[in-house]
Parts: structure tokens; sequence; C-alpha cells
């Protein structure tokens, strides 16, 4: 049974990992013009242009290009970026640690703000204290609704430029690669401040950590305490919540202790779908705090109508987005004992 | 009947939804050893009637006046701490649907021992009194390892009285606890809480909409209709001499017991034979 | 037990979809479109505020101060002006009143929802009711395209799509919808599904009742309060994945008016001049706050379950 579920859940994730090739190759090969004359410089001869044509594959039929473009991603070539003149691949790979470590810090930040806040919002649904129900109800839908960049323009202006608490941009103080360099293990540098025991280096990934981390963090924040309340909500209807309650326990105790692992498995599924949300979101955060990662690299590939660089992206987040997917599903698996019968 | 004092006692009891009366008692006593069956069609206020016994209408927007004793505690307008002390150690609960009403998530002997350290009892001698109650509701002792969908839907009923048998609680209240169920599951079901009547005086509050049932297992039977207690006795006189309208159109609807069949033993501390032919009844 | 992802995209915890077998019928919309009123009063007040801005959009030429400013109009001298009397939300770096400019991209967005939102109840539905009413290979293949489809976040195809097309408000539309008739495509496969197994349509199709009578008669009217209620959830998150990106640069060009290229063109003002963004930034915060509070109200009422997360 779990092992049947495994293999179905592995052929439909091959599925859609080949639909989101062909999209990222679409993207690829819509490069404005023509990517031979963008490959040849504007002043490059007919017999010159031919020769890219040839070289890059565009005399070739769109599947044999299609073919071509799986055989490169296979090898790890996602072709050079028209901006940064460099191959894709290795942007992305400089580039993705730090939004990693921003995404995971936000999502962080999301999962011990927004469970705790569903609970307590499912706690004191209807009842006296209702106010709190409706105080998160109306929290969440605002954090919801919050256009990211106007929360991330708000946060840098009342407390880092008026303010002063937190710094307006930058990863961490750049005068510290001389005076306490981080050896690199990770490419995440809170992970390899970390391990390496580089408190200066820590504290100044941190507080720098703080604000864009926090922009980033109110949508995610919103979806999971609302799901984290109607999943408990839903599970302290059934006749097993009746029953705790009738041996004693009180409300607090049936949502924590006996509803919170069944509710578990749609709340982490929307972790891993909001991640990959809060990975996109990033693109509109990183540029305002001047955030070294895939955001700021997007936005300049955008603003240059890098294609390369854009599929590249498109390619890298739908794939992180599959296989979040993937392992929810099966942590999923793990979590809920009824899973396991279908 | 029984000299012994009531371990639930309802007097002018009345539950409303703002202007609806859903559940009005004028009078009701469990004493041990005792089974009151609560019959009445859906919407009668037979659960409601329940969820009173277990205080667990506070903090709904139910208003309940009268009084609701339990164990000697007073829960109409009790405190939340008080209703949770009386729940689980001086009523249990049995609901209708087998697995559903047992925690999907957690082995069931997960479920008993979390139960048990609630009322302050823990380690061996929570052991000892989960045996003690597998063995008294005939389930085997490595039940407790299973999940609740890994049971059958009596073993899972079973299982549920072996947490009140556990907690050591004199009432258990039962909502329709065997209407999910087989006939031959039923029975066995029945039997064991015939047993547990006998061998240790526990006392049932039966919620049930099934006449048959009652006829063979009740002493004494309360009928509810829209809200109110409509008829009330020895379930012999109710199921066989009652002048009320209503139980006659009840009992009218149940065929096999418009032939005749009486029910077993009479009233009272008697014992009463628990075989599964007649726990199908 | 299989849980399906939730629509993130549609800016609320949406549940899965619900299986239709309890969608109440299209008769009592109205009466419990009226009771929402009496039970939610948020959801109410959010429906009076954006038929508040729907008419400020609508009527925006005649509303807004300097209706010229909403789209060619430059006034070099007018230029970074403070909020005041003549200039409620102040100008902006050409000397553009922003309350105009504001109003107008309220057409901008609003346009840009009621197109999307079109295109992919229409193109979903009608996708959807195939899948689920044909069954069979039909069905197989457009619910996997409805997968891969899915599989993108919704911002991030969109934004992929914009890449290749120029930027536009056409450019918007095209790319969210694209990325948005999937859900549609969903919610109406497995209504329609479930009213395929329901006798009285069984019934129908052995009277040789034409199968396209029976969505007509039976499947789209069920239909109606499911789409009705992912509709009003999702037109909040249309209005910001729409402002995200003409924000990245992938959507409306100046001059026109448009909430997020505003937000962006008054950014690296914001320090000095925080007026310039501020004001059409909050604009998306309410509207897409008042759509997504109206969504749940709705969703809530119309189809309580579906609030519990789960099916």
């Amino acid at each position: 049974m779990l092992a049947r579920h495994l293999v179905r859940r592995l052929a439909q994730a091959v599925v859609v990992v080949l639909g989101v090739v062909v999209v990222s190759f679409l993207v690829a090969r819509a490069v404005p013009g023509d990517a031979a004359v963008s490959a040849t410089g504007a002043r490059a001869s007919a017999s010159e242009l031919a020769a890219a044509r040839e070289r890059l594959g565009l005399d070739q039929p769109l599947p044999v290009q299609l073919f071509r473009y799986l055989g490169d991603l296979v090898r790890g070539d996602l072709g050079t970026s028209l901006h940064t003149r460099q191959p894709v691949a290795s942007d992305l790979g400089s580039a993705l640690p730090a939004s990693l470590e921003l995404v995971g810090a936000a999502m962080l930040l999301a999962v011990l703000l927004g469970i705790p806040l569903g609970i307590l919002a499912a706690r004191f649904r209807g009842g006296r204290a209702g106010g709190v129900d409706v105080s998160v109800r109306v929290g969440s839908v605002l954090a919801v609704s919050a256009p990211v960049f106007l929360l991330a323009l708000v946060l840098q202006l009342v407390f880092a430029t008026r303010l002063g608490w937190f710094p307006t941009a930058g990863e961490y103080d750049r005068a510290l690669d001389t005076t306490s360099p981080l050896s690199v293990w990770t490419d995440i540098t809170v992970v390899d401040a970390l391990i390496t025991g580089n408190g200066a280096m820590l504290a100044s990934v941190l507080h720098h950590l703080v604000l864009p981390a926090l922009a980033l963090a109110a949508y995610p924040t919103g979806v999971i305490a609302q799901m984290t309340r109607a999943a408990l909500l839903e599970e302290a209807a059934q006749d097993h919540a009746r029953m705790e309650r009738a041996l004693g326990f009180g409300r607090l105790a049936v949502l924590v202790r006996f509803s919170l692992r069944a509710a578990s498995a749609p709340v982490l599924q929307l972790v891993a779908l909001v991640f990959a949300y809060a990975l996109v979101n990033s693109f509109l955060v990183e540029s305002i705090f001047n955030w070294p990662g895939l955001g700021s690299y997007t936005a300049t590939a955008i603003s240059s109508v890098d294609t390369p660089a854009i599929a590249g992206v498109t390619l890298t987040v739908a794939l992180v987005y599959v296989v979040l997917n993937l392992a929810v599903d099966l942590a999923q698996t793990a979590l809920d004992p009824r899973v396991r019968l279908t | 009947m029984t000299a012994a004092a009531p371990l639930v006692s309802v007097r002018d009891l009345e539950v409303r939804y703002g202007d609806r009366v859903v559940s009005a008692v004028p009078a009701l006593d469990v004493r041990p050893g005792q089974c009151v069956a609560v019959v009445g069609e859906s919407g009668s206020g037979k659960s409601t009637l329940l969820l009173a016994v277990l205080g667990l209408l506070n903090g709904t927007p139910a208003r309940v006046s009268g009084s609701v004793l339990v164990g000697g505690t007073e829960l109409v307008g009790a405190s939340e701490r008080t209703a949770q002390g009386v729940r689980g150690s001086a009523v249990s609960l049995v609901l209708q649907s087998p697995q559903g009403s047992l925690n999907p998530t957690m082995r069931l002997g997960r479920l008993a021992r979390h139960a048990l350290r609630r009322h302050g009892v823990r380690g061996a001698e929570a052991r000892r009194r989960v045996a003690e109650a597998l063995d008294a509701v005939r389930l085997p002792a490595d039940i407790v390892d299973r999940y609740p969908h890994e049971v059958s839907g009596g073993q899972a009923q079973r299982f549920a009285i072996a947490t009140a048998v556990a907690l050591g609680a004199p009432v258990i209240a039962a909502d329709e606890p065997t209407s999910a169920l087989d006939v031959t599951v039923q029975a066995e079901v029945m039997a064991v809480l015939d047993r547990l009547r006998r061998e240790q005086g526990t006392a049932v509050l039966l919620v049930s909409h099934d006449l048959a049932l009652v006829s063979t297992v009740a002493d004494h039977v309360v009928v509810m209709q829209d809200g109110a207690v409509v008829d009330a006795g020895d379930v012999d006189h109710v199921l066989h001499r009652s002048t009320v309208p209503y139980t006659r159109a009840l009992l009218a609807a149940v065929p096999r017991l418009g032939h005749g069949r009486s029910p077993s033993a009479p009233a009272g501390a008697v014992p009463r034979p628990a075989t599964t032919e007649e726990g199908a009844g | 037990m299989s849980i399906h992802p939730s629509p993130v995209t549609s800016a609320a915890p949406a549940a899965p979809v619900p299986p239709a077998s309890r969608v109440p019928g299209a008769g009592s919309l109205a009466s419990r479109l009226g009771r929402l009123v009496g039970r939610d009063r948020l959801a109410a007040a959010s429906a009076v505020v954006l038929v508040v801005i729907v008419l400020l959009a609508v009527l925006a030429p005649w509303v807004a101060p300097f209706p010229g400013d909403g789209t060619t109009a430059t006034h070099p001298a007018d230029r970074l002006l403070a909020p005041g009397a003549a200039h409620w939300f102040g100008t902006d770096q050409v000397g553009r009143d922003v309350l105009s400019r504001v109003l107008y991209g309220a057409r901008t967005s609003l346009g840009i929802a009621v197109a999307v939102l079109a295109i992919s109840a229409v193109v979903g539905v009608t996708l959807g009711v195939v899948a689920g009413f044909a069954g069979g290979w039909l069905r197989d293949v457009i619910m996997r395209v409805t997968d891969v489809f899915l599989a993108f976040p919704a911002l991030l195809l969109s934004l992929a799509l914009a890449a290749i097309l120029r930027p536009s408000v056409e450019t918007t539309i095209i790319a969210i919808a694209a990325t948005w008739w999937p859900w549609y495509a969903r919610l109406s496969a497995s209504v329609a599904q479930s009213v395929r197994t329901r006798p009285y349509v069984d019934a129908a199709r052995c009277l040789g009742v034409s199968p396209a009578r029976i969505v007509w008669r039976h499947v789209l009217p069920n239909s109606l309060t499911p789409v009705l209620v992912q509709l009003s959830l999702d037109a909040g998150g249309v209005i910001l994945t729409a402002a995200s990106l003409s924000y990245l640069g992938l959507g409306a060009t100046e001059p026109t008016s448009e909430w997020g290229l505003m937000v962006q063109s008054g950014q690296s003002l914001f320090t000095t001049h925080w007026w310039v963004s501020a004001f059409p930034g909050l604009a998306i915060l309410v509207t897409a706050f008042c759509f997504n509070m109206l969504g749940e109200g709705l969703r809530d009422l119309l189809d309580p379950r579906a609030a519990g997360g789960r099916s």
C-alpha cells in the first residue's frame, strides 16, 4: 500500500517536472528579438549570425530544441545569462543560499507565530472571549492582503531609517569580511556563522534578517493561523473531541494535545505551499533591502530582459516547490496513521 | 427502587437556546447498578440531557437552569474546572460512532494513559487499572498498541467502556452506543455493560431510540418529545402499560415489542442474566 | 484519505474542493446573501466598502480632482507636493495628483480582476465540467495538465509568462488568468463528478437526455455556489498579483495609473516623500482586504463545511 502510494506520488511529480521544464524552455527561448543577435552582438555579419544560430540550435525544429534543452538541463547547463554573462546555473547557485536563508527565517517566524495564533483563535471561538478570534481573523486577513513590498517599505522607513533599530539594507556588515571573515561550508551565511562559532557574524546576519524576514513572514503567518484555526475546529467538531472533553480534558488540551496532530497534516502541507509562495514573494522584498538573493537577481533579470536567467529562476523555484510538496506528502504519511490506509 | 443514593440527580433542568427550550427534565435519578434509558426521536432533547449531565453545555450558547448533581457535585452554573473534575471520574461517555469517538492519531493505550494521568493516576497503578479494565470488558491486553482504525467497532466501544472503568467512573453515559454496530456485536457490548452493572455496580444512563434494546436492558425509562419529558417510569410500566399516546405510538412502530415480548428481569439491583441472545433483543 | 493542496494563491486558506453533494441549490442564494448582513458584520462592511470602491472607479473621470493626471498630463511645476488642501494625497515626481491616479488605478486593478476571473472561470469551469462529466482518458489528460499548472506558485508562472510577452495590462491579464483557471477546473470537475453519479442523472441518461442538457440543468447550477465563493476569495489575490507584476515591471506601463507601478515608481523617494508610494499601496491593501473578508464571509455562509479545512 505504502509503496504504491509512493510510486504514484513520484510518477505525478515526474509529470509535473516535465511540464515545468517545458514552460521554462519556452521562457528561455523567448529572447526578445533574436537570441543569435544577443549572443553575437548587434554588428555581427550575416555569416556570423548563421553560425551562432547553428551553434545555439535555433535552426532546428522546436521539439529537437526542447530535447537538447533537456539534455543541457541534465548536465546542469541552464544557459548563459544575457546580463551577467555568467552561466545561469552558477548565478543561481550563488543567489539561492541567501534566499533560502531569508525565506527560511520568514517561515520559521510564520510557523512560530501562526500556529499559536490559530490555536488561540480556535480556543476562544465564539464564547465570551470571542474578541480574540475576531482579532486573529482580522489580523490574518490583513496580513494576507498587504502587498509585501508596501510592508517592506514601511518597516524599513520606520524601524531602520527613522528609529535606526535595524540596518536599512544588506545581509551583514561588510566590515566583518575583514575583521571576522566567515569560512564557507553551506553558503548559507547564518548557518555557516553558527557552525563555525562566528558570533560577530551571526549577530550581524540576524540583525539584518529581522526586517526583511518580518515583511516576508506576514503572508505565511496569516494563512498558517487561518489554516490552523480551521483545521483545529474541524478536528474539534469530531466525535473524538467530545469524547476527550468527556474524559475531563479542557478545550485547550483537546485542541493542543489531541487535535493538533491530526490538524497538522493540512497545516504542514500549507507550510510547503507557502514556502514556495514566500520564495516568489522574496522577489518583491529583496531588492528593497538589497538582500543578495534570488529576488534581487530576478529583479535585475526582469529589468534587463534576461530570459535565460528568468527561465532558470522559474525552473529552480518550481522544482523547490515540487520537491517540498513531495516531502510534505511523505511526512504526512508518517504523521497521520489514517493516511497510510489509502 | 433501591435505597442507594443517586449517582446522578437531575431536578427541574431546563436548557434553552434563545427562547426555545430544547430539553426540560423535571426529575431524573440514576442509582448504582441501574440502567436508565432516555428514549425519543432525534431532536427530542435526549442528547442535550446527556451533555448537561456531563457539564458540556458550559461555555456554549445554551442557557441552563435547574440542578444537575453528579457524584454530589452541582454542574449547573459550575466552573469549567469543577466540571472537568467530574467528567471522566464521576461520569464517563460512550458515543455512537465506535472508531470516530477515539482519537485517530493515538494508539489506544496512549489515550487511556493520558486520561488516567488527567485524573492523577500514573505509572504502575495506571497500567494495572488499564489491564484490569481491559479484562473486565474482555479485550486482549495487546489492544493498547493498536490505532482506532485497526480495531473493530465492537472492540472500539468496549475500549471506550474500559476507559470509563479504568477511571473508576461509577456512571457511564452512553449515547446510542450500539446503533452503529451489527446485531451480534451490539449484544457483546450490552453484555459487557450488563456485567459491569452486576459486578461493579456501575450505572448506565442510556440514550437510545432503539426501544427493542431498551426493553431488554433498562430498569427505568424516560420518554422525551420535542424537548419535554412526556412519560417516565419503570420499564415494564412504560413499555407495557403506558397510557401516554406518544409512548404508545413509539411502541407501535416497533413490531417485535407489539408481540408482547416482556423484558427479562425486574428493575433494581437484582442480578440479570447477560447472554448474547438476550442482549441482542 | 488524500488531502489536496490548498489554493494558497487565493490569498486565504480556503480549503480544498468541497464535495458537491451538500452544495445548496441556487434558489436559496439571494436569501442567504441577505443573511450575510445580519450575521457577519465584517463581511457586510467589506461589501459596502467594495461598492464604494467600484463606484469611485467607474466614476473616476468625474470624481477625480484632476482627471487628466490619471492618464497623460504632467505638471513639473507641482512635483512632489505634500498632501494638502489642493492635493489630498500629494503629487508625484512629475506633479500628478496622487489621489486622481489612485482613483484611476482602481479602474485598472478592478478591470484586471474582472477580466482575469471571467477568463479563468469560463475556461476552468468548461474544462472542469468536461473532465468531470466525460471521465476516462479525457478527464485524466485535463486533470494532469491542471496539476502541472497548479504546481507553479501563481506569481511565478505569471512572472514567467509576463517575461515572454511585452509588459502591458493585457499581458498581466493573460499571465494571471493562465495560472488561475486550474482552480476553477478542479473545483467544477469535482462538482461535475459528484453530480454525475447521482441517481437522477443516471435516470436522465437512461431516458436519453443529452449530456449537454444534463450539464446545463444539473452540473452548472450545482457549480454556481462554490464558484461564486471562489471568485470572491480570489479577487483579492488577483489584485495583489497584478500589483506585484507591475511592481516588478512586468505589467502596466507608464503613464497608465496602476497601483503596483505607482508604489514602485515612488519607492526610491519613500523616506522623503512617503505619499507617492503609500497611498497606492494602501489602496491595494484596502481593496484586497475587503475582497478577502467578503469572500470568507460568503464561504462560511454558503459553504460552511469548506471552511473546515479538509473534506
